[in-house]
């Protein structure tokens, strides 16, 4: 059974080009089939953060932040070399120093409950609303870039 | 790791920002004892947050913490970062959802368990 992993990617905006994430995008499903079948498949949700309002150790930062759904529960010795690849990845590709990229590879239903923390910020029928917009926006990013995308403020 | 987003409904000003961020990091790090390197904050604007509340904090944090800490981490973000925004601590919501730390790497190393950071900086310096 094909089996689908969400891969959220917090940049900079404009710190990695369009054609370099989807050639991460299509790398990133060849290392998914290779640490977990054939079977595996990949969406990739990139979201931009606006130079000043990412920061790290107190000063705005252009740290990348991936975080990657795993099948829950995978084994410590699975994760690690999985984690060492994609960090590998995105620098072959990037060419951003280390100290610039935070990888998880978290259980696909801890992603799922951090999701919906994130969901539970907003109130009532806004909720639906907001979905509805971030919804627009991917879809407009994938019609014109090929990448599904969205800005990390909601005021779009 | 760790990382928190702080939700607002309208933008902060650069000097309010950077006092939010200062006051997390501060605080994260004198009550978990880990080091301020670790600590990553990001901004989410236009947020259409419940009526009751005027800051939103959401923080990935490493697992291991107790609920007593976790209960200081809550009590201290609310009571400073209300001051800095000029509300009330009920207007914050604050909350922690934790992460293993084995399942994060940051600067091409598996970050340490909590209480291990000098231990691990000196691994990898």
């Amino acid at each position: 059974m094909k089996k689908s992993n969400l891969i959220l990617c917090s940049v900079i905006e404009h710190d990695i080009d369009g054609i370099i994430r989807l050639k991460l995008e299509k790398e990133m499903l060849s290392l998914y089939k290779r640490h977990f079948g054939e079977g595996a498949s990949i969406n990739v949700i990139w979201i931009e953060v606006p130079n000043g309002q990412a920061y790290q150790a107190g000063k705005i930062s252009k740290t990348a932040t991936i975080l990657c759904s795993v099948e829950n529960q995978l084994p410590q010795h699975q994760r690690v070399p999985f984690i060492e690849d994609v960090c590998e990845l995105w620098h072959q590709h990037t060419a951003k120093p280390k100290n610039r990229l935070v990888v998880s590879a978290a259980d696909e239903e801890r992603v799922k409950y951090v999701i919906s923390l994130s969901r539970d910020r907003v109130g009532g029928v806004r909720k639906v609303i907001v979905l509805l917009k971030m919804i627009r926006q991917l879809l407009a990013s994938k019609l014109k870039h090929g990448y599904l995308s969205m800005n990390i403020n909601l005021n779009g | 790791m760790p990382l928190y987003t702080v939700s607002t409904r309208k933008s902060l000003a650069p000097d309010i920002k950077q006092k939010v961020v200062n006051t997390i990091t501060e605080q994260h790090c004198e009550i978990t004892e880990a080091i301020p390197e670790f600590v990553q904050v990001f901004f989410s604007e236009g947020v259409p947050l419940k009526s009751k509340v005027d800051l939103h904090l959401l923080g990935s944090i490493r697992d291991g913490r107790s609920d007593e800490v976790k209960l200081k981490m809550h009590d201290a973000f609310k009571n400073a970062l209300a001051k800095i925004v000029q509300s009330e601590p009920k207007r914050i919501e604050s909350v922690l959802s934790d992460v293993p730390a084995s399942w994060v790497m940051e600067g091409g190393e598996i970050l340490p368990e909590p209480g291990q950071e000098k231990e691990w900086l000196a691994s990898i310096s």
